[in-house]
C-alpha cells in the first residue's frame, strides 16, 4: 500500500540539505518500526520519495513524502503514532493518508506552491517601495539567466510561473509554479528583484538577508487542492 | 529553536552549515542549571572526520551519562567558517548549546594523529584562548588531552594543562568527581580552582601535569634528567585501562549525524589491544593486553545499536578483527539476526585472508566483488621477520590464490618503505612479490579464475618510528633516502598489471619529528602555526616551507629527532610513561629484530612483556 505523508520542516532542520534529509528519513523509518517496503535487487533500499525538495535554508509547513509499505493494509492511527515518535525536533507529522489508486506520484503531482519571503529590516529599508516590488512582479516577462543541468546558461522567463502575489510590510507572499514542467525557485525571483532594484546582494550579511518559507504545495489551483486533497472521482 | 552562535543568515553563506548546529539524532541537550560542569570535547579536525571516530562517541556518552556533567562537541571549522568567525568576531562555540568554548570548565582534545597539533592550537586561538598554559587566565578552561598521540606528550606539553594516559572509562570518572567536589567546596576560592585542581591531580594515576616537571638537557640536546617541581609529582605516570570490557559503559545511543560523515554506520568494538606484536606498530604495544568483549555482550550491543541509530550498516572494529576468538558465531548472528532480520548490512573490515574469511566475505558481499586487501608491510621475508609481521610469502600467495578462486580479481597491497635495516634488495622484493601474485592468477586454469585479468594496487607509505615500539631508538630514513627508494621501486614495478600509489615523504618526515619530539619541539609547532600552518594532515593545506622556516627560526634541527639513531642508555622524552610493556622488553625486541628473529604472539606464548601488571585480559586466560 502507498501512503502520502504531509509534514513540516522547521527550525534547525532547515540547514539539512535534501540528500542528507533523505538519508535521515531512512533512519526515521527504521526507528519507527513501520513495515516500509524495500526495493528488489542486491542493494535493497526503502521505497519513498519526497514531492519537492526544499533548498537549504528554507522551511516548509506543507511538505509531502510518498512511501510504500510492504503490507496490504495498516492501521493509519498506529502509523501516525509510530512516525511521530521517530521524528526529531524540526520535522513534524501533519497528516498521513492512504494514497488513492489513481493518484499521481507526489513529484509528478506538484503544480504550485505558496511562499512567504520575509525581508530583514535593513533589506526592507533598502527597498522600501512596495509599489516598485509590485511593478516588478506584474511584468509580462522577467527574463533571468539560468544554468541548465548540463551547465549551459540559458534565458529563462519567470513571469509565466508567478501565479499570484501580495506585498505587505516586510514580506512578499507569492504562488509560484512548482514541479517538473515549470518550476520557479524563489531565490531566482529574489535575485531578479534585486537586479530590478539595482541592489547588489551577492551574499547575505548579518543585517541584509531574507528568509524563505513554503506554506503548502498544490496539485491544482482551481480549485485549490494540496497534495493530500483529492477530487471525489480520484478516491 | 535554540539560539545559534552564528546567526542563521550567516550560517547559510558557508559550506555544509549542518556541521555547526548540533541537534542530530541522539545528540544530548541539557537544560542550564541541571548540571554543574561543562566539558568541551574536541576532535581537532573537520566534523565529518571527528564524527566517524568511535572514541569520541565513547567519551561523549561516558560523560553525559552523568547528571552533573554536560559534555558538548567542538570541531575545527572549515576555512570559510573560520573567516566568518574572524570577520564578525564570534568566538568558537560548542555544537550542543552553542556556548563559547572559553566559558567551559574543561576543553579536552582527543589527539589521534600528530598532524592535528596545529589544529589544536587553532582551536585555542579561535576560542580566544592563549596557546600556552602559563599565559592563560586562572579562570580559563582547564585544557586537557588524551588519545594515542599523548603517549609522547612532550611536544605539546606547554599547551596542555594535563594529559590523560590510557582509556577514559578507567579514571576519567574519578577526575570529574574530584572536580565536582572541589567546585562545591566553599573553602576553595573559585579563582584558584584550576590551580588547586591541577595540584590535586598529582594524586591520580594516569594523569600527567606537565608544569610540575622540568627537563634538563645535555649539551648535545639529549635529556640529562627530568626534575620534579612538586614533592607529590610522580616520577612515573602509569597508563590506565579497563580490565573487563563487558561491564564497562558503552555508547549505546551514538549520535547519528545528518551530514554524511566518512563512516556512516554502526561500529561494534570487539576487543581492545592486539596480540600480534608487529614491531612497527604503536597501537600493538600501548593497548596491551588484549581484552575481548564476550559474544553475549556483543550480541546485545549490536541489537541495541541497530534499533537506537536507524543505520543500515554495521561494521566491526578492533586492531585485528580476525583474531576475535568468537568471530565465527558473531558473524553468524550478525548475518542471521541483524542483517536479514533488520536489514542492516554487515560490512567487514580487512581480515586476514584464509578460507574462513573468504567464505564469510562470500556470505556478506553482493555479486560485485569489491577488492581484497593484504598488508604484508614488507616485500621480503627477511624484512617481515625484522618487523615481526607473522605472515609468510606462502601465506600471501596461498591467500591470493584462494581469493582468485573465490572470484576476486582486485587486490590491494600495503607496504612500508624505510623499515629498519632495509636494503635495496628488500625494496625490490616488493615488486617481486607483486609480480608473483600476478603470476599466481595466471597460473590458474582460465575457467577457474575470474574473467577480466587481475588488477593489483600496490601502495607504499614511509615508516615512522614511534614511541613505545621496539623501533623507538631507530633513525628514520632521510627525505632523500625515502624518495630514492620510492623511485627505485617505481621503476621496477610492472605497470601493465600493477598500479603503484606513491607519496611525497615530507609529511612523514615531519610526523617523525613530532612523534619522537621533546618539549623543545613545541616551539616549532607554535611557530609553524603562527605562520599559518593548520590542517597539515590535509595535503592541499600542507605547506612544508612554513615548517622549514619554523625549524630555522627556533634553531632546531629536525634530523636530531627524525633521523638520529638513539642508544639504549639515552633518556627518551617519553620514558616517564609506563604503558605496562617494559622498556626491557622493547629493548629485547629490538635486538631480536636485528637478528631477524620472530617473536610468537600472545595467543601462542607469553613473552613476559610486562602487560600482566594490569591483572586481566589475555594474560590471565586459560592460565589458572
Amino acid at each position: 500500500m502507498k501512503i502520502r505523508i504531509k509534514f513540516k520542516k522547521y527550525g534547525l532542520m532547515k540547514f539539512i540539505g535534501h540528500l542528507d534529509f533523505m538519508r535521515a528519513w531512512q533512519k526515521f523509518f527504521r526507528q519507527s518500526g513501520i513495515p516500509i517496503a524495500y526495493s528488489e535487487g542486491f542493494n535493497p533500499h526503502q521505497v519513498f520519495s519526497i514531492a519537492a525538495p526544499l533548498a537549504v535554508g528554507t522551511t516548509g509547513d506543507g511538505e509531502y513524502l510518498d512511501l510504500k509499505l510492504s503490507v496490504e493494509s495498516y492501521d493509519m492511527d498506529q502509523f501516525k503514532k509510530q512516525i511521530s515518535a521517530a521524528l526529531p525536533e524540526g520535522v513534524e507529522l501533519v497528516d498521513a493518508i492512504i494514497l488513492p489508486e489513481k493518484a499521481k506520484a507526489g513529484m509528478a503531482a506538484c503544480y504550485a506552491a505558496d511562499y512567504v519571503l520575509s525581508l530583514s529590516d535593513a533589506l526592507k529599508a533598502k527597498i522600501n517601495d512596495d509599489e516598485k516590488i509590485e511593478a516588478f512582479l506584474s511584468q509580462s516577462s522577467i527574463v533571468v539567466k539560468k544554468k541548465n543541468k548540463k551547465g549551459k546558461i540559458n534565458d529563462f522567463d519567470l513571469a509565466p510561473g508567478i501565479f499570484a502575489y501580495e506585498v505587505s510590510g516586510k514580506s512578499i507572499r507569492c504562488r509560484l509554479a512548482t514541479g517538473s514542467s515549470l518550476n520557479i525557485k524563489p531565490e531566482l525571483l529574489m535575485d531578479a528583484l534585486f537586479d530590478y532594484m539595482d541592489l547588489r546582494l551577492e551574499q547575505f550579511t548579518d543585517t541584509l538577508f531574507y528568509s524563505i518559507h513554503r506554506i503548502d504545495i498544490y496539485q491544482s489551483t482551481e480549485p485549490l487542492r494540496t497534495l493530500i486533497e483529492f477530487e471525489q472521482n480520484e478516491e | 529553536m535554540k539560539k545559534l552562535s552564528v546567526p542563521s543568515q550567516l550560517l547559510l553563506t558557508v559550506e555544509k552549515p549542518a556541521q555547526y548546529i548540533g541537534n542530530e539524532i541522539n545528540a544530548v541537550m541539557k537544560a542550564e542549571g541541571t548540571f554543574s560542569t561543562r566539558f568541551a570535547l574536541c576532535f581537532p579536525d573537520l566534523y565529518e572526520i571527528g564524527m566517524s571516530h568511535l572514541g569520541l562517541s565513547i567519551l561523549y556518552n561516558l560523560m553525559n551519562a552523568r547528571k552533573d556533567v554536560f559534555c558538548e562537541r567542538v570541531f575545527s571549522p572549515m576555512q570559510d567558517m573560520e573567516s566568518l568567525l574572524d570577520e564578525y568576531d564570534i568566538p568558537l562555540f560548542s555544537l550542543e548549546s552553542q556556548t563559547p568554548v572559553d566559558q567551559f570548565d574543561f576543553l579536552g582534545f582527543t589527539l589521534q594523529y600528530e598532524m592535528s597539533y596545529t589544529n589544536m592550537l587553532n582551536i585555542l586561538k579561535l576560542s580566544h584562548l592563549e596557546l600556552r598554559s602559563q599565559h592563560r587566565k586562572k579562570t580559563d578552561p582547564i585544557v586537557c588531552a588524551g588519545g594515542p598521540c599523548v603517549y609522547n606528550p612532550e611536544p605539546i606539553a606547554p599547551f596542555v594543562d594535563f594529559f590523560y594516559l590510557g582509556e577514559a572509562e578507567a579514571a576519567l570518572p574519578q577526575i570529574l568527581d574530584m572536580y565536582e567536589e572541589m567546585k562545591e567546596d566553599a573553602s576553595i576560592d573559585q579563582q584558584d580552582l584550576k590551580e588547586r585542581f591541577l595540584e590535586r591531580l598529582l594524586d591520580i594515576d594516569g594523569v600527567y601535569v606537565p608544569k610540575f616537571y622540568d627537563v634538563i638537557y645535555h649539551e648535545d640536546g639529549t635529556i640529562k634528567e627530568r626534575v620534579l617541581l612538586d614533592e607529590k609529582a610522580k616520577p612515573i605516570i602509569k597508563k590506565q585501562l579497563v580490565v573487563d570490557l563487558n561491564t564497562m559503559p558503552y555508547a549505546s545511543k551514538p549520535i547519528v549525524p545528518y551530514l554524511q560523515p566518512v563512516h556512516d554506520r554502526i561500529v561494534l568494538e570487539l576487543f581492545r589491544g592486539c596480540s600480534r606484536g608487529c614491531r612497527f606498530c604503536q597501537a600493538g604495544f600501548v593497548y596491551r593486553p588484549v581484552r575481548e568483549k564476550s559474544l553475549d555482550t556483543l550480541k546485545e550491543q549490536a541489537t541495541e545499536l541497530s534499533t537506537q541509530t536507524g543505520h543500515d550498516e554495521i561494521s566491526l572494529i578492533s586492531l585485528s578483527t580476525s583474531d576475535y576468538s568468537k568471530l565465527s558465531p558473531l558473524c553468524d548472528f550478525l548475518i542471521d539476526d541483524i542483517s536479514q532480520e533488520k536489514k542492516v548490512n554487515l560490512s567487514l573490515p580487512s581480515l586476514r585472508i584464509d578460507s574462513f574469511s573468504l567464505e564469510l566475505m562470500n556470505k556478506v558481499q553482493d555479486v560485485r566483488k569489491s577488492s581484497l586487501t593484504f598488508a604484508p608491510e614488507a616485500g621480503s621475508q627477511r624484512m617481515r621477520d625484522v618487523i615481526n609481521k607473522g605472515i609468510s610469502e606462502e601465506n600471501i600467495l596461498h591467500g591470493s590464490k584462494e581469493a582468485f578462486l573465490g572470484g576476486w580479481n582486485r587486490v590491494k597491497l600495503y607496504f612500508m618503505l624505510g623499515l629498519p635495516s632495509e636494503t635495496e634488495e628488500d625494496v625490490l622484493a616488493i615488486s617481486k612479490l607483486a609480480d608473483d601474485i600476478v603470476g599466481t592468477y595466471y597460473s590458474l586454469p582460465k575457467d577457474q579464475r575470474p574473467k577480466g585479468g587481475v588488477q593489483l594496487i600496490v601502495s607504499t607509505s614511509f615508516f615512522i618510528p614511534k614511541p613505545f615500539t621496539p623501533f623507538q631508538w631507530v633513525g628514520q630514513d632521510t627525505y632523500e633516502t625515502f624518495m630514492e627508494k620510492q623511485k627505485m621501486l617505481n621503476k621496477t614495478i610492472n605497470k601493465k598489471r600493477i598500479k603503484y600509489n606513491s607519496h611525497d615523504a615530507k609529511l612523514s618526515m615531519l610526523e617523525g619529528v613530532m612523534a619522537r619530539g621533546d618539549r623543545k619541539v613545541a616551539d616549532v609547532i607554535e611557530a609553524a602555526f603562527l605562520s599559518g600552518a593548520s590542517f597539515d594532515a590535509w595535503s592541499e593545506h600542507f605547506d612544508f616551507e612554513r615548517w622549514q622556516k619554523a625549524f630555522e627560526a627556533c634553531d632546531i634541527d629536525p634530523a636530531f629527532y627524525a633521523n638520529r639513531h638513539r642508544t639504549f642508555d639515552e633518556i627518551l622524552p617519553w620514558d616517564f610513561i609506563d604503558i605496562g610493556v617494559t622498556r626491557q622488553f622493547l629493548e629485547e625486541e629490538y635486538l631480536r629484530s636485528m637478528e631477524e628473529v620472530v617473536t610468537p604472539n600472545c595467543m601462542d606464548k607469553c613473552m613476559a612483556c610486562g602487560a600482566t601488571c594490569f591483572k586481566g585480559g589475555i594474560c590471565y586466560e586459560d592460565k589458572n
